[in-house]
């Protein structure tokens, strides 16, 4: 684990005054290197606080280019940006913000054909793709390779975050053992909202990451903005699970 | 009794609502009352609930009093449980 600099000292400066978190916190954070998995609406604001939090490196993959209607929500994004890749504008973004953050970027969502090796390369993994075959592949490495997970989701005016650690939690497959019938691609959501549940995601995260704070794993966390309540679910894990259940 | 049902994303979009307030029977079991529910309510509500045969659906979450359940479950519901029915949601 790295030392940090005195450049790293003055730029997390408040947060290393966080009981708990501290310059301990820190540098396991500075150390860690997070695979985020989309950058849109989630994964945007996401991925723009791991960097504020200061991690040692970002890996964002996300194939296409920006379109018009990814402006209400996906906040890395800037208006030159459009029908150009996403994932070099939200490197742009996060090199303007925070220079010292190390970004790789992928311009591919996670496939077969790439996930074995993202996950490898990461010490946690955000998920926030809109495609549940993307998800439970996602699932199924970091649970193969012992590599949290964060799952992230939303819908309209609601979200959640659910915390998987392979062996000690259930996994998403545990909670959706097949990729839903009726779940549409595009979907209503506003970009708060999506930033709200990337934000608790990115605690979770940061919680697993230093060992501070409560961690939720294997809880659903639900979040509904239009109310403003927020509920945690205690997932059951799946005796049959295809993904997790050989596991002990 | 009346017990509360919470609805969440697609499933409250169908229901109009994020609650709703159902008559169950002391002794109910859990897959019943789904079904009840189910017939309730129109296919846009439905189909998130049972498949075509009428079995719950796979990826339907229930949680009682914030814990999830086996369909299979015998719950022991009273007047203060809430029933949260959680489908899916993704990254967008």
């Amino acid at each position: 684990m790295s030392e940090l600099s005195e450049l790293d000292r003055a730029i997390y400066e408040w947060q290393l005054d966080v009981p708990g978190f501290g310059e301990s916190g820190q540098r396991k954070v500075r150390s860690a290197t997070a695979l985020v998995s989309r950058i849109g609406g989630l994964g945007g604001p996401l991925a723009f606080q791991l960097a504020a939090a200061g991690i040692g490196k970002l890996i964002l993959a996300h194939g296409g280019n920006l379109r018009q209607d990814d402006l209400n929500r996906q906040i890395l994004m800037r208006w030159d940006g459009l029908d150009k890749p996403r994932v070099e504008s939200a490197a742009k973004t996060l090199a303007n913000f925070n220079p010292n953050v190390e970004v790789e970027i992928v311009n591919a969502n996670v496939s077969e054909g790439n996930a074995a090796d993202l996950v490898a390369r990461a010490d946690v993994v955000f998920d926030c793709a809109p495609l549940f075959e993307e998800r439970f592949l996602m699932n199924r490495e970091c649970i193969g390779q012992g590599k949290p997970l964060i799952d992230c989701a939303m819908y309209n005016l609601e979200g959640h975050v659910f915390p998987i650690v392979a062996g000690r939690t259930p996994c998403l497959a545990c909670l959706f053992p097949e990729t839903p019938p009726h779940w549409k691609r595009r979907f209503p959501v506003i970009g708060a909202v999506s930033a709200l549940v990337a934000n608790v995601g990115v605690m979770e995260g940061l919680k697993l990451l230093a060992g501070f704070g409560e961690s939720n794993i294997g809880k659903m966390i639900h979040l509904d903005s239009s109310s403003m309540e927020m509920r945690k679910i205690k997932v059951q894990r799946r005796p049959d699970c295809s993904v997790c259940g050989p596991l002990k | 009794m009346q017990i509360t049902f919470r609805y969440t994303s697609q499933l409250a979009t169908a229901a109009g609502a994020a609650e709703e307030m159902v008559e169950v029977e002391n002794g109910s079991s859990l897959v019943d009352l789904l079904r009840d529910l189910a017939a309730k309510h129109d296919t846009d509500f439905s189909k998130f609930v049972v498949d075509k045969d009428g079995n719950v659906a796979p990826t339907l979450v229930v949680a009682v009093n914030g814990s999830q359940v086996s369909f299979e479950e015998l719950v022991s519901l009273d007047k203060d449980s809430e029933v949260m029915l959680i489908t899916p949601m993704s990254g967008g």
